[in-house]
This record gives C-alpha cells, sequence and structure tokens, in this order.
C-alpha cells in the first residue's frame, strides 16, 4: 500500500480531532517528505532497519494522534524528532530493548556502511582512506553515551542546527554545545589512536 | 590570534558547528587565524571531510535500505476503530463464535451414539453395585483377620509341601 493510500485511509476513519488547520491535515505529505529524515536518524540511533522502520512508522501514528497538540512553536521535522527520539528513549530504558540494541551493534558491520560512500571520480587510495574514516567513526559513534551519540546524529547526520537540537532534544542549548564537545573530543582522540597505529 | 598559538579544541568545534553564515565577531576571528595557520586550518579540514564522509555514507544506507523496504504500515491502521472497521475481523469473530457453539453440541451428539455407563439398564447397574460392595466387604474382613491375628501373615510357618509323608519309611523297592 502506498503512503498515500494509508494516509488517505487514515484521514477517512479518523475525524479531525480540531478545526484548527495543522500541518498534519496533509499526512501524506508530511510522510513523503519526512519520512527519510526520521528513519535515517533512527537507523543510525538503532543501527537495526527493522526497529528503524517500525518507530518510523510509529512516530508518525503518534504525530498523528497528537496533532491538535503541535502549535507550531518548532518546525515539523523537529517536532517529528521530539517523537522519534521519546520513542528511543522509551525502548532504551528496557532491558530487552538493550539486548536488542547490543545484537544490532554486533550484526551492522561498520564496512557495509563504508561501502556505501559514493566516489564517482576519486583514486583508489582516498576511496579506502574514506572508507576506513567512516568505518573508524561508525565504531567510535557505537561508543558515545545514548545523549552525546543522539546530539553528534542530529548535528552531523540530520543536519540540525543547535537551537532545534535543543529544542528536539529539550537539552538547554549550553548542555547541547558541552555534549558536542565531548563527543568530538572523544572522536579526534581514537582518531589520533588510529592514526599513530596506522603509521 | 597568533599564529604561534594554535586553536584549542573548543575553539576548533566552535568553527565546526558554526554555520557558514555565521559573522559573529568570535567565529570571525578564528577564519581568520585558519588562513594564516596550516595546521589548524589541516585539522579543521580532516574533521569536516571525516563528518561529510560519515553523513555521507549514512544517508546513502538509510536511502539505500529505505529503498528496498515496502512501506506496510500495521502500525498506522490500528487505532482501535480501523480495527473493528475491518471485515476479516468480524468474519474471524464469527467463525469462532460459531466454533463454540459447535464443538460442544457436537460432543454431545457424539456420546449419545455411543451408549456409556449411563446407558445401562436400572438393574444391571444395580447388581454390579452389589458386587462390587461385597468385594469391598470381602477384602476388609480379610485385613481385620491379618491385623487381629497373634502371628503376622508373614511370620506364619510354611505349609509342608510334603505334606507329613517326610517320616514315613519308603518301603518300595528302588527301580535303576
Amino acid at each position: 500500500m502506498s503512503t498515500k493510500a494509508l494516509a488517505t485511509n487514515l484521514l477517512a476513519e479518523e475525524p479531525p480531532a480540531s478545526a484548527i488547520p495543522t500541518p498534519f491535515d496533509d499526512l501524506a505529505v508530511v510522510i513523503d517528505t519526512y519520512r527519510p529524515r526520521i528513519f535515517r536518524f533512527l537507523l543510525a540511533s538503532l543501527r537495526d532497519p527493522d526497529l528503524a522502520e517500525t518507530f518510523t512508522q510509529e512516530t508518525f501514528l503518534r504525530a498523528w494522534n497528537s496533532r491538535a497538540a503541535f502549535r507550531g512553536d518548532c518546525s515539523v521535522p523537529t517536532w517529528l524528532t521530539r517523537i522519534a527520539l521519546n520513542l528511543v528513549r522509551d525502548h532504551t530504558g528496557t532491558h530487552r530493548f538493550r539486548f536488542w540494541r547490543k545484537a544490532a551493534v554486533r550484526s551492522v558491520d561498520a564496512a557495509e556502511i563504508a561501502s556505501f560512500l559514493p566516489h564517482p571520480d576519486s583514486l583508489v587510495e582516498s576511496r579506502l582512506i574514506a572508507a576506513e574514516q567512516v568505518t573508524l567513526l561508525w565504531q567510535v559513534v557505537s561508543t558515545l553515551s545514548d545523549r552525546q551519540r543522539t546530539i553528534f546524529l542530529l548535528r552531523f547526520v540530520d543536519e540540525m542546527d543547535l537551537t532545534e537540537i535543543a529544542s528536539a532534544t529539550g537539552i538547554p542549548l549550553s548542555t547541547v554545545k558541552s555534549h558536542l564537545y565531548r563527543a568530538l573530543a572523544h572522536i579526534r582522540k581514537r582518531y589520533d589512536e588510529a592514526t599513530r597505529k596506522a603509521l | 590570534m597568533s599564529t604561534q598559538h594554535h586553536l584549542t579544541h573548543r575553539q576548533l568545534c566552535d568553527l565546526l558547528l558554526a554555520s557558514p553564515h555565521d559573522a559573529s565577531p568570535q567565529i570571525e576571528r578564528l577564519r581568520q587565524h585558519l588562513h594564516s595557520c596550516g595546521r589548524c586550518a589541516s585539522e579543521l579540514d580532516s574533521l569536516q571531510r571525516t563528518l561529510g564522509h560519515f553523513s555521507t555514507a549514512t544517508t546513502a544506507w538509510a536511502s539505500h535500505t529505505l529503498a528496498t523496504r515496502s512501506w506496510n504500515s500495521p502500525a498506522l491502521t490500528s487505532s482501535p476503530r480501523s480495527f473493528f472497521r475491518r471485515p476479516a475481523i468480524w468474519v474471524s469473530a464469527a467463525a469462532a463464535l460459531f466454533l463454540a457453539a459447535a464443538v460442544p453440541f457436537a460432543l454431545h451428539h457424539h456420546s449419545a451414539a455411543h451408549p456409556s455407563v449411563a446407558s445401562i439398564p436400572h438393574t444391571q447397574l444395580q447388581s454390579r453395585q452389589a458386587i462390587d460392595q461385597i468385594g469391598d466387604e470381602a477384602l476388609l474382613e480379610e485385613i481385620d483377620q491379618t491385623l487381629s491375628s497373634p502371628i503376622p501373615a508373614p511370620m506364619q510357618p510354611l505349609a509342608d509341601p510334603t505334606a507329613g509323608r517326610s517320616n514315613q519309611i519308603d518301603s518300595t523297592p528302588r527301580k535303576n
């Protein structure tokens, strides 16, 4: 079933929660526009495609059910990211999810992620270096704390600015910066260690 | 900022996190330092490139994964209202109800076809009960006797297998 058909079914079954129009009234457009972004964040966070897809669907379902609460204080993607983050947090707290998370981390091959790096015209050596960098960074990111990893991914994968991250996570801007400083310090340290070993 | 001093980690991060349109005096001062310090410029460039590769690879991986998946969304249609609007749910519920009613009826029918204790004539049943009662009484009486006897049954002398003939002299000649 297509996204549009699903959105149409949902809209037909549920009467509008409020008379005030919201961006979620055109659900098909919202899903088409933001699904890749939400899925990407969840996939990078969870490293489990099945779980990421389930949570992406759940994000849009929750957004639809609580659309009346959307007042436009933040952008639609920030609001959706906040919902997705809450889902991840809810599941991070359970032992079952910890097991899944560990299993997922073990199962995802960092080199496989690096293979998706496009190199249209670059030299073989450059490709190898880039692939090594991605592999290393993928491994280092998994060792960050949950909060550091979330903020790091929001900044460097979703390319959100710091105020958006603060809004989505509910963390003060100064704390967001602190987490990024620490995450980047950890990454640089590991990167230097790996470079020294290679030499 | 002189070229003698290099950027601190925090300053490098500020440059990394700043948007290209950020023209604050602090960021501008750091950018000026990069123009005159090759080492800091190289360090920042290396970090930016690594992070860029990571972002590109992750995005490409996510796009590829998403493209290989069809959007089957049970979650989006699993609200209580839509759940009960599915015809298949009602058909299944009706079938379950029918089975729940039909199975006990069929079992009852089956038991009627094969006579059991309930279908045995009354007189025959009474005689069976009487036999059972006699058997029980005999058993109880036997237990009473065993308990009241001075020598328990296991201590009783064994019956003589020769029936008292062992003392008599056998006078019949043997034939070899």
